[in-house]
């Protein structure tokens, strides 16, 4: 009963952590039509803010504070900088593009700073363990179950509610139409990537938090988690992608326990391969019919 | 059942994929490719050193596995990120195959059964190698078919993660995470050069068969492809499993060539590099692989020695990558089509040749006759033989009722108006026929095979053609190769270019046959998309507003030329339009609609008095204007 819930808390979670991604993916996808492959390095860039910080001496939250921030600075810049001059673009140009550019991040960090993980001093409530109701969980795992809820409430808040929120997702529901009524473009990609990149900043510092360090590909593997959950979700569907993320942590933490030790190794083509199975059922997602979404919603 | 004589200059349909004279060309345009890879094989076997001999060896490589890749990305119109896991399965089953059972024992001696004994010389192991590859990329095959391009990409990349974990968990054929090693050096100048070459030629072929061009209009336009009887899932399947067998074909050589490789090897940096060959050359075409892979290569290595060598920079062992980065932003910046464009090096050559050409006559041509100008006769009769009986077809939006159990009847050289205010299900009628909407309840019967629940590709084989109300035409192939790239419902025959060109005389557009479609005029395009139709040949041809946005002396023209198409090839038409006068004088029957009913079918005569139709549709105006034009 025990590793049932730890493992349940575990993969919510690990879920949750890729959800903040997949949002950020989904929204960026929704307005401007690019699957952002450099979104990873966001996380990147957080944690070395991070590592700078706080050897510089500012405490850890504040430190924390300044990786989030590097985040939305930096997903800010590679909208005004990389990918501006190719609004309008094929799917496949800008996808590339974003090739390029995580490469060249991924280049630069290994260059300028180290190739090495970069250890980082975490707060004891990363690392220690809280009993609730007889059974011990992780408490970076409930602080992260928190952290993500309460971004998925304010996020939907801000989305229904505000007037900016109402512009993101009619322009993720037809930009040009949106743009006809009034919408100013330059503003929409700005928010959408100044959102996707506190997202990603938030999980950055979850991720660190679960790792301890921080190296120039660390970003590869939940990108390439958060990627999956947003086909499964549908693409550009926000709440789709929350759910997909939610699902693959699930499926991940799930397998890890579950699957014998013969078929351990195969563990993420086995999750993966389920997640193209949901695909040939839903070729363009779980969501893609249905009306449900923080922006399908009427 | 009595169908009318054909056409009187009937085309010559090949049932063929490849019909030799499309073949030739093809590897004519083949040769402006492969005789430079053997003049530059030649030279490197004379003159070369080892160093140069090595880059040009990556090359030949990068060329096999690009053109790969392009035979399915480029025609397909769909990035993949899973083929370097192609390029993976083959570096490792062709090791296999081609070493030795010592060096097996000695390497993996954990491997069993018929992979650990097989010993194959090299030409066998690289057939084995692509079969086998092309075989396992079946699976994955199905599912991208069924997505749509967007998250087809995403599901690429799902490929290579796949791949790359099971190679790292199959230990004892793989060594895992651990380096592979004892593949014999059979990466020799001359058998990358045939292997090269072969995939050039393979992947030309392909890209100029009937298969290709039909998986590139379903690039330009899925829809569009299924209307033409393209079933475009299939299509692009046999792409996707072709260009995997090249590419583990490419695969294994370039395992041979490096000689100790990981699973790490092919993955992301490889991908990045491989798409990179691809976009900067120019994705949809083989020269653009081809170029694609010369300048990367040259730049990688350039920028390898510039990296390692004494220079003057200091140490950046990632040069390359960021090297190839800027040069695959520079090229997406300002050459969104890749260094070739979207042209073969003998198209580009050809259409400079056009282009000369047309300078140097002095007067255009004096404009195409078009049609016999023998004045209008009233309509003959149709045969009463009942091609297309639609009873009961209802089908509602969201609770909204667009048809309610319409019934029509259209008869083999029958033309049948449809008329009826917005709203009123014109459109959904026709796209329930042509399975681009299911319908709810109701029947649709062509010559009594129930056509209802059918995809689209497959009604257009069953002979029912179809034109938009928005035009869609394959925008970036040429006029011939739209009407080319049409499926015939007789067995599913493309036509040749001769016989395309005829079609194309009977709607006045065989003086444009080479022009990208795209750049044709308006009514032009209108024109050409009911050739595309006709090339089906179809027993029953609906129209949805050809004649919207035409002026009068263009719709004038459409009405002629729709008559000589229905009297000389016995089609049945179901047509819709606004133009009322064009309506009353071109068709033999007319059906109104409203609100999703039938309200009145009829002769011209008998609905222009129809009190019902009056008072539902025209209103007492238009149908006072129309009676005072009657009387003109």
């Amino acid at each position: 009963m025990d590793s049932v819930v730890q493992t349940l808390v575990n993969g919510v979670a690990l879920g949750g952590t890729y959800a903040l991604l997949a949002i950020g993916l989904a929204m960026v996808y929704s307005v401007m039509g690019l699957i952002n492959f450099a979104h990873g390095e966001l996380l990147t860039i957080t944690g070395y803010a991070l590592v700078g910080a706080l050897s510089l001496g500012i405490p850890f939250w504040p430190a924390a504070l300044v990786g989030i921030a590097a985040a939305v600075v930096a997903a800010v810049a590679m909208e005004r900088i990389a990918f501006r001059p190719l609004r309008g673009a094929s799917l496949e140009t800008l996808l590339l593009s974003s090739f390029a550019i995580s490469v060249v991040l991924q280049v630069l960090f290994a260059e300028l700073i180290s190739t090495r993980a970069k250890p980082v001093q975490t707060p004891g409530i990363f690392s220690s363990n809280v009993t609730l109701l007889g059974v011990s969980i992780g408490s970076l795992q409930l602080v992260t179950i928190g952290v993500v809820i309460v971004l998925l409430v304010g996020l939907t808040v801000f989305l229904r509610r505000s007037m900016l929120g109402r512009s993101v997702r009619a322009a993720g529901i037809d930009f040009e139409m949106a743009r006809l009524v009034g919408v100013r473009a330059n503003s929409m990609f700005l928010l959408a990537f100044a959102l996707s990149g506190a997202l990603a900043g938030v999980a950055g510092l979850l991720w660190v938090g679960q790792r301890g360090s921080v190296d120039p590909s660390m970003g590869l593997a939940p990108v390439i988690a958060a990627f999956l959950a947003t086909i499964i979700g549908g693409l550009g569907n926000l709440s789709g992608a929350a759910l997909g993320g939610l699902l693959y942590g699930l499926l991940q933490t799930v397998l890890e326990q579950v699957l014998p030790g013969s078929l351990q190794p195969y563990r993420d083509a086995i999750v993966v391969s389920l997640v193209v199975a949901i695909l040939l059922f839903r070729p363009n997602g779980v969501l893609s019919r249905g009306r449900a979404g923080l922006v399908r919603e009427a | 059942m009595l169908r009318p004589s054909p056409e009187p200059d009937a085309p010559v349909r090949r049932t063929r994929v490849l019909p030799a004279s499309v073949a030739l060309r093809s590897l004519a345009g083949a040769l402006w490719l492969v005789v430079p890879l053997i003049a530059l094989a030649l030279l490197a076997l004379a003159v070369f050193g080892p160093t140069d001999q090595r880059t040009f060896v990556t090359f030949l490589i990068n060329v096999t596995i690009v053109v790969g890749l392009g035979a399915f990305a480029g025609n397909a119109g769909v990035l993949s990120f899973g083929h370097a896991g192609f390029v993976a399965l083959g570096a490792y089953l062709g090791g296999i195959l081609a070493m030795t059972p010592a060096q097996k024992a000695l390497a993996l001696p954990d491997l069993l059964g018929v992979l650990a004994n097989a010993h194959l010389a090299t030409p066998l192991a690289l057939l084995v190698t692509a079969l086998v590859v092309g075989a396992i990329a079946l699976l994955p095959g199905v599912v991208v078919a069924r997505m749509t391009p967007s998250a087809a990409v995403l599901g690429t990349f799902a490929l290579l993660v796949i791949v790359n974990d099971v190679l790292t968990g199959a230990r004892s054929i793989t060594r895992g995470n651990q380096t592979f090693f004892g593949v014999p050096p059979l990466a020799t100048i001359m058998t990358c050069l045939l292997v090269a070459i072969a995939a050039v030629v393979v992947a030309r072929l392909y890209r100029d068969s009937a298969f290709g061009l039909r998986l590139r209009a379903a690039r330009e336009d899925p829809l569009a492809a299924s209307a033409a009887g393209i079933a475009v899932g299939r299509q692009r399947l046999i792409a996707w499993v072709l260009s995997a067998a090249i590419c583990a074909a490419g695969g294994m050589l370039l395992g041979a060539y490096i000689g100790a490789f990981s699973p790490k090897t092919f993955y992301l940096t490889l991908t990045f590099q491989l798409l990179a060959m691809l976009l900067v050359g120019g994705w949809t075409t083989v020269s653009g692989a081809v170029v694609g892979a010369a300048v990367i290569t040259l730049l990688t290595t350039f920028l390898g020695d510039l990296a390692t060598g004494p220079g003057p920079l200091p140490e950046f062992l990632s040069l390359t990558e960021v090297g190839i980065s800027v040069s695959i932003l520079i090229v997406l910046y300002f050459r969104r089509d890749g260094l070739m464009g979207r042209l073969e090096v003998d198209e580009h050559v050809a259409a400079w040749r056009r282009r000369r050409a047309e300078r140097g006559t002095a007067a255009p041509a004096a404009p195409a006759p078009g049609e016999s100008p023998a004045p209008l006769v009233a309509p003959e009769r149709p045969g009463a033989s009942a091609e297309l009986v639609v009873a009961g077809l209802a089908k509602s939006f969201d609770g909204l009722h667009v048809l309610r159990g319409v019934d029509v009847t259209v008869r083999s050289g029958e033309i049948l108006g449809v008329i009826g205010p917005n709203g009123s299900g014109k459109t959904t009628l026709v796209n329930a026929i042509t399975g681009v909407v299911r319908p709810e309840h109701g029947s649709i019967a062509l010559a009594g095979r129930e056509l209802a629940g059918s995809a689209p590709c497959d009604v257009t084989r069953a002979g029912v053609a179809r034109t938009f109300q928005n035009i869609r035409l394959f925008a970036t192939l040429t006029v011939r190769q739209n009407v080319q790239a049409a499926v015939s419902a007789h067995g599913g025959g493309t036509l040749t270019p001769a016989a395309a060109d005829a079609l194309l005389r009977v709607v006045a557009l065989d003086d444009l046959a080479e022009r990208e479609s795209r750049s044709l005029p308006y009514g032009a395009q209108r024109r050409l998309e009911i050739a595309r139709a006709l090339a089906t040949d179809p027993r029953l041809l609906l129209l949805d507003e050809p004649a919207a946005g035409l002026n009068d002396v263009e719709s004038e023209r459409l009405l002629r030329m729709l008559r000589t198409i229905t009297a000389e090839r016995g089609v049945g038409v179901l047509i819709i339009d606004h133009d009322l006068g064009l309506m009353m004088r071109l068709c033999h029957r007319i059906v109104v609609l409203d609100q999703g009913a039938v309200i009145a079918d009829g002769s011209p005569d008998e609905i222009r008095s129809n009190p019902e139709v009056l008072r539902a549709y025209m209103g007492a105006k238009s149908a006072q204007a129309l009676n005072e034009r009657r009387a003109v």
